[in-house]
C-alpha cells in the first residue's frame, strides 16, 4: 500500500515436504485485532499471488500429500467442531495416530490370515503342511476379537461426539422452567442456548466434567388432571425416546404416575419441586428454586449418572471412532462371523481365500478408501473452513 | 521362404512356436528364425505342462486356440489335476509328458503349415527407421525385411551355463548362445539385466534301485487340457516315483556350498525364489529334515531320469555325493550333470499390454526374455505377441486380456507394472478374481473372443459351440427341476450351492444324459459359485471405469508436484496407459493415484 508500513510481523517459511501439507508453506503471525489481518490478508489476495483456502484445503493438501492419513484427516475436523474437553482429548490421540495404528494393527493380522490361506493354495499339496480350515477359524476369531475391542467403543464414541440427552418433564407450571434456568446459570460453562421454532422445547448444551450434556425442557404435557394434551405429549414422547436421562419434575405422589403414562424407558431422576412447599418421600431429592435448596445435590446426582452411561462397563471407552469407521467395523464383524459360520458347514478353501481377502479390502476402506473419491469428498466437504 | 511375410519371430522355442501358430491361424505368412531347427518346441527342463495355475494357462492358451493343450494331450505319460482338495478355482490340471514326441507333434504341425517358413540362422540385428522395425539382420550378414519382430529368445541371449567351478557360454545344454542380439537391443535404448535358472541333473535309470522308491501314479479320470480333445479316450498312466533326501544329503550340500556358483558370488543374477535349487532350499529351511524328490521318465521308456526337486549348480562330484546318499539312488549314475543359467532379459515396463516395446512399434517381446519362468507361461506371451503382431501390422488394433479375463491378463498386467526381480512365475493368488478364472471355464470365458480374431479353426468352434449349448441346456434344467427339500421348495440349480452336492445325485441327473462330461463338470462349478462370483463382479464393475482411463505417453508427471518422489520415478520409468495400470506400479500410493486422476478429469 504505497510501500507504506502495515505491520511488524514473523514470518516463518517452512519448507516441503517437512511442513504440515508436505508443501512449502510461509506463515504470518502479526498483531492482534481484526484490522491489521484483514489488511494483510486483502493486500495478498489483491496481488493476484494467492487466495483463501477451501473449506479443509490444508488437511487435504497433508493427505493427499501423505502426511496423514484418512483417519487422522477427519479427527483434525473433529477436532475443530469439538465443544468439549474429553472430545478434544480423544480426537487429539487419533490425529497422533491411535486409532491408526490399532486399525494398522488390525490390518496386518487379516493381511497375515490371509498371506497363510493364498500360500496353501500355490503350494504342492503334496509337498507342504496345509493349515486347516479350524485354525484359520481360530486365528480369525482372534482378529475379530482385537476389532470387537474397538467397535465395543461406539456408543462411547456417539455420547463424545453428540452428547447426552437429558430431557426435562413433568405437568406445566411444576418448575421446569425455573430448573432449566437455574441449571444453566449454575453452570458457567454454556454451550449454547438454542430455542426450538417447530417444537415447544427450548434446548441448551452444558459441558459436565468434561462431557458434553444435552438439556432439554419439554412443553408441559398435562393439562387437566387425567386428559392428556395429544399433541404435546408426542413431542415430549419423541424427546424421552431419544434421551439418556429423563428428570422428572413433580410435586407429588400421584404426579409419579406420569412417568408410567409418557412410558419413560432411560434413567430416570425424580425430582421433587417447590420443596418449601410440597411433600413426598417417593422422589430421589428435592430443589426449591427459591432458596437454591437442592440444586447442589441434583447436578452430582447428574454427573453420577452420566458416567454410569459413559463408562458402561459393557462398552469400550477407550477410542473414538466415528460413523464412518463404526459402519466399516460392523461390516468385518459380521462378515468374520459369517465366514466362521460357514468354515464349520465346510467351505472349500478357493472360497475362503476370497472371502477373507475381502475382508482385508472391507478394512481398507477405513484407512485407504481407493477409488472412493466420494467418501474421500465426503469427508473434506464437511469441513466448513479452510483449515 | 514366404516372400511376402511381414512378420519375423525370433526363437522356436514355446513363446516362438505359439506366436507363429496364431499368426498362421490368422490367415497370415510368418517367418520363424530359429538357431537349431531339430530344437523347435525343446522342453529345456521338466518333462511336464501344466500344475499350480500353470494349468490354468494352459487351458486358456487352448481356449484361445492355442497347440500347448492338444500337444501335451496327445504326448502325455500320465495326467493328474492337483490341488484337489483345496476347491475347484484351483484345481490344476497337469501332465507329464513324452518330451520327444512333444516337440515332434508341434513340429510336425509347424513344418506342414504353409503360412510358417522356417529360417534357420542366428540373428543379430534388428534394422529400425522412422516408422519402426524394417528388418533384421543374420550373422551372416544377410537382411531381411519384415515390419514386425517378435523376439521369443528365451535363455539364449549371452546364455552362460555354470556347473560348480566351471562356465562356459551355452543357450541351453548342448547349444550354441545367441550372442549380439542384445547389443542390438542396447543400441535401440532398451535396458538389461541378468536372470538365472537351473536345472536338475538327469539320472541313467538302469543305475536306481526302484523298489526303494514311492510309486506315484497319475489319475484314473483324466482332465485333459484341450476340449479338441476326445473326453471319453482312455489316457496312459505310467507311474512317476518319490524319493527323500535326509540329512545325509543336506550335510553334503552344506559342506559344499562355498562350491556353488551362485554362493561364491560367480553367478550374480537373481534366481527363482518360487523353484528354488536343492542348496537354496537346505539353507532356507534349514529346519527341515528331509525334502521330496519326484524322479520323472523324460519319455516312455526314458533311460533318462530327470530328478524334480533337485534343480542344482553345485559340481557334478557332489551332485553326485548327494543324490547316493538318498534311499534308491545309492548306485545312481548321472547322464548330464544339474546346471544354472544366466541370461540377458529386458525388464518388461519397456513394453505395452500388447507386449509391443513402447519405443520402437512393430517390435515385440514375448517369454522368458521377459522374466518369466516355464513353458505355459513362455506360450501364453508368445500367443499374445503373436495376435497383436498380425492386428497391429495388418489392422492397426489390438488384443488385450484384463485381469478379471484371464490369467494371460493377470500375467501381462503383472509384468508392465511390476518390477520384476526374479523369474515370474503364475501363482494363483496373482489373481484378484481367482473364483471367475477357474480353469473349467477357460473356453466360456475366452473362446468367443478367439473366435472374433479368427484364432480358431472351424472343429474347434464347433465343439466350443457345443460345449456352450450343452451348458446352457444344462443350467437351464437344473434351475427348472425343482424338489422338496426341508420342506422348501428347491431348484436342483440351487441345491448344486451346497457343499457336498453334485449332479451326480441331482434330481435334474435324468434330463442332463446327453451332456457331456465337461459340460457337466463346468454347469456344476458355476452354480457352487455364483454367489460368490456375483459379489465380486460387483468390484469388476467398479475397476473397470479405473481401467478405461487413459494415459497419454506424453503426459509430464513431472509437472503434477504433489505426487511422491518415488511414484514420479516410477511413472516416468514405466509410463502407464491407463490409470488401473498406474494404480498396480509398486510405490504408487492412493494419494498418487488421486492426484493423477485429478489431473487426468480436469483435463478432458
Amino acid at each position: 500500500m504505497n510501500g507504506a508500513l502495515m505491520d511488524r510481523c514473523l514470518v516463518s517459511f517452512f519448507k516441503g515436504p517437512h511442513s504440515f501439507t508436505g508443501e512449502d508453506v510461509v506463515e504470518i503471525n502479526c498483531h492482534g485485532g481484526n484490522v491489521i489481518s484483514k489488511k494483510i490478508i486483502r493486500n495478498i489476495i489483491d496481488s493476484k499471488q494467492a487466495r483463501h483456502a477451501l473449506p479443509g484445503e490444508f488437511t487435504f493438501r497433508a493427505y493427499y500429500n501423505g502426511k496423514i492419513d484418512i483417519l487422522q484427516a477427519e479427527s483434525i475436523n473433529e477436532l475443530i467442531k469439538s465443544e468439549t474437553n474429553m472430545f478434544t482429548n480423544k480426537t487429539m490421540e487419533n490425529i497422533d495416530g491411535r486409532i491408526s495404528v490399532e486399525i494398522g494393527t488390525i490390518k496386518q493380522s487379516l493381511i497375515n490370515l490371509s498371506s497363510l490361506v493364498e500360500y496353501d493354495l500355490d503350494i504342492d499339496e503334496s509337498d507342504a503342511d496345509v493349515t486347516s480350515n479350524n485354525e484359520i477359524a481360530s486365528i480369525l476369531n482372534k482378529t475379530l476379537l482385537q476389532i470387537r475391542k474397538i467397535s465395543s467403543c461406539s456408543l462411547y464414541s456417539n455420547i463424545l461426539k453428540n452428547g447426552l440427552r437429558v430431557v426435562l418433564i413433568g405437568k406445566p407450571n411444576v418448575g421446569k422452567s425455573t430448573m432449566f434456568n437455574y441449571l444453566l446459570g449454575f453452570n458457567r460453562s454454556i454451550v449454547s442456548s438454542v430455542a426450538g421454532t417447530t417444537r415447544d422445547t427450548v434446548e441448551a448444551t452444558l459441558d459436565i466434567d468434561g462431557h458434553k450434556i444435552i438439556f432439554i425442557d419439554t412443553a408441559g404435557c398435562w393439562t387437566s388432571k387425567d386428559t392428556i394434551e395429544k399433541i404435546g405429549i408426542e413431542k415430549t414422547k419423541k424427546e424421552i425416546n431419544s434421551a439418556d436421562i429423563a428428570l422428572f419434575l413433580g410435586e407429588d405422589d400421584s404426579d409419579l404416575q406420569l412417568i408410567e403414562k409418557l412410558n419413560v424407558r432411560c434413567k430416570c431422576i425424580k425430582v421433587l419441586s417447590k420443596s418449601d412447599t410440597n411433600t413426598s418421600d417417593l422422589y430421589d431429592l428435592k430443589i426449591s428454586s427459591l432458596d437454591g435448596v437442592g440444586f447442589e445435590s441434583l447436578l452430582t446426582l447428574l454427573s453420577t449418572e452420566i458416567k454410569t452411561i459413559v463408562y458402561n462397563k459393557d462398552v469400550g471407552s477407550e477410542y473414538y471412532i466415528n460413523e464412518r469407521q463404526q459402519v466399516v467395523l460392523k461390516e468385518i464383524i459380521y462378515k468374520g462371523e459369517e465366514i466362521i459360520k460357514i468354515i464349520a458347514s465346510g467351505l472349500e478353501k478357493d472360497v475362503l481365500a476370497t472371502l477373507i481377502k475381502d475382508l482385508v479390502d472391507t478394512l481398507n476402506e477405513i484407512v485407504d478408501p481407493i477409488n472412493k473419491e466420494d467418501i474421500i469428498n465426503n469427508i473434506f466437504s464437511n469441513f466448513c473452513v479452510g483449515k | 521362404m514366404t516372400k511376402d511375410a511381414k512378420i519375423l519371430i525370433i526363437g522356436g522355442g514355446h513363446a516362438g512356436v505359439e506366436a507363429a501358430l496364431a499368426i498362421s491361424r490368422m490367415g497370415y505368412p510368418v517367418v520363424l528364425a530359429t538357431m537349431q531347427e531339430d530344437s523347435i518346441a525343446r522342453m529345456s527342463c521338466n518333462p511336464a505342462i501344466g500344475g499350480l495355475a500353470k494349468g490354468h494357462l494352459v487351458r486358456e492358451i487352448d481356449a484361445l486356440g492355442g497347440i500347448m493343450g492338444i500337444a501335451a494331450d496327445s504326448t502325455a505319460i500320465q495326467f493328474k489335476t492337483l490341488n484337489k482338495s483345496k476347491g475347484r478355482a484351483v484345481w490344476s490340471p497337469r501332465a507329464q509328458v513324452d518330451k520327444i514326441k512333444y516337440s515332434s507333434f508341434i513340429n510336425n504341425i509347424i513344418k506342414k503349415d504353409k503360412n510358417i517358413s522356417i529360417l534357420s540362422a542366428n540373428i543379430v540385428d534388428i534394422l529400425v527407421d522412422k516408422s519402426g522395425v524394417s528388418g533384421v539382420v543374420t550373422c551372416s550378414g544377410k537382411k531381411i525385411y519384415v515390419s514386425s519382430v517378435i523376439i521369443t529368445a528365451g535363455t539364449f541371449l549371452d546364455g552362460k551355463i555354470h556347473v560348480g567351478e566351471t562356465s562356459y557360454a551355452a543357450g541351453r545344454f548342448g547349444e550354441k548362445p545367441s550372442n549380439g542380439l542384445t547389443d542390438s537391443l542396447l543400441g535401440l535404448g532398451f535396458k538389461t539385466a541378468r536372470l538365472k535358472t537351473g536345472t536338475p541333473p538327469r539320472l541313467l535309470a538302469s543305475s536306481i534301485d526302484w523298489n526303494k522308491l514311492i510309486t506315484a501314479p497319475g489319475d484314473k479320470e483324466v482332465n485333459y487340457f484341450s476340449i479338441k480333445t476326445d473326453d471319453t479316450k482312455s489316457a496312459p498312466n505310467t507311474p512317476c516315483f518319490i524319493a527323500h533326501t535326509n540329512q545325509y544329503t543336506h550335510r553334503v550340500l552344506e559342506d559344499n556350498l562355498e562350491r556353488s556358483p551362485m554362493y561364491s558370488g560367480k553367478i550374480n543374477a537373481t534366481g527363482p525364489r518360487y523353484c528354488p535349487s536343492v542348496e537354496d532350499k537346505v539353507v532356507r529351511f534349514a529346519g527341515r529334515d528331509s525334502h521330496q524328490l519326484f524322479l520323472e521318465p523324460e519319455w516312455e521308456n526314458s533311460k533318462q531320469i530327470y530328478i524334480n526337486g533337485f534343480s542344482t549348480s553345485l559340481p557334478e562330484d557332489v551332485q553326485l555325493k548327494a543324490l547316493r546318499t538318498i534311499d534308491g539312488l545309492k548306485g545312481c549314475e548321472l547322464i548330464r550333470p544339474g546346471y544354472a543359467i544366466e541370461y540377458d532379459y529386458f525388464p518388461t515396463h519397456q513394453l505395452k499390454s500388447t507386449l509391443e516395446s513402447k519405443s520402437i512399434s512393430g517390435l515385440f517381446f514375448a517369454g522368458q526374455m521377459n522374466g518369466t519362468s516355464g513353458y505355459e507361461e513362455a506360450a501364453a506371451q508368445g500367443l499374445m505377441a503373436g495376435i497383436n503382431a498380425v492386428l497391429s501390422t495388418y489392422y492397426n488394433s489390438t488384443f488385450t486380456l484384463k485381469r478379471h479375463e484371464a490369467y494371460i491378463g493377470v500375467l501381462i498386467d503383472d509384468l508392465i507394472t511390476k518390477d520384476i526381480n526374479e523369474p515370474y512365475r503364475m501363482f494363483t493368488s496373482r489373481a484378484e478374481h481367482r473364483l471367475q478364472l477357474r480353469q473349467d471355464n477357460a473356453d466360456l470365458r475366452l473362446s468367443d473372443k478367439a473366435i472374433k480374431h479368427n484364432l480358431l479353426g472351424d472343429k474347434h468352434i464347433k465343439t466350443y459351440h457345443r460345449l456352450h449349448k450343452d451348458y446352457l441346456r444344462a443350467k437351464k434344467h437344473l434351475l427348472e427341476t425343482q424338489s422338496l427339500v426341508d420342506g422348501k421348495s428347491v431348484s436342483a440349480w440351487n441345491l448344486l450351492k451346497r457343499s457336498g452336492q453334485h449332479i451326480d445325485g441331482s434330481p435334474a441327473k435324468a434330463k442332463l444324459k446327453n451332456i457331456s462330461k465337461r459340460s457337466l463338470f463346468l454347469v456344476e462349478s458355476e452354480a457352487k459359485y455364483e454367489g460368490y462370483i456375483n459379489i465380486q463382479e460387483k468390484k469388476i464393475k467398479k475397476t473397470k471405469e479405473i481401467e478405461g482411463v487413459l494415459i497419454k505417453p506424453s503426459c509430464d508427471y513431472r509437472r503434477l508436484t504433489n505426487l511422491s518422489s518415488e511414484a514420479m520415478e516410477k511413472l516416468i520409468k514405466i509410463k502407464p496407459e491407463t490409470l488401473g495400470q498406474a494404480m498396480r506400479i509398486d510405490g504408487v500410493r492412493q494419494s498418487d493415484v488421486s492426484i493423477l486422476s485429478f489431473h487426468l478429469y480436469n483435463k478432458k
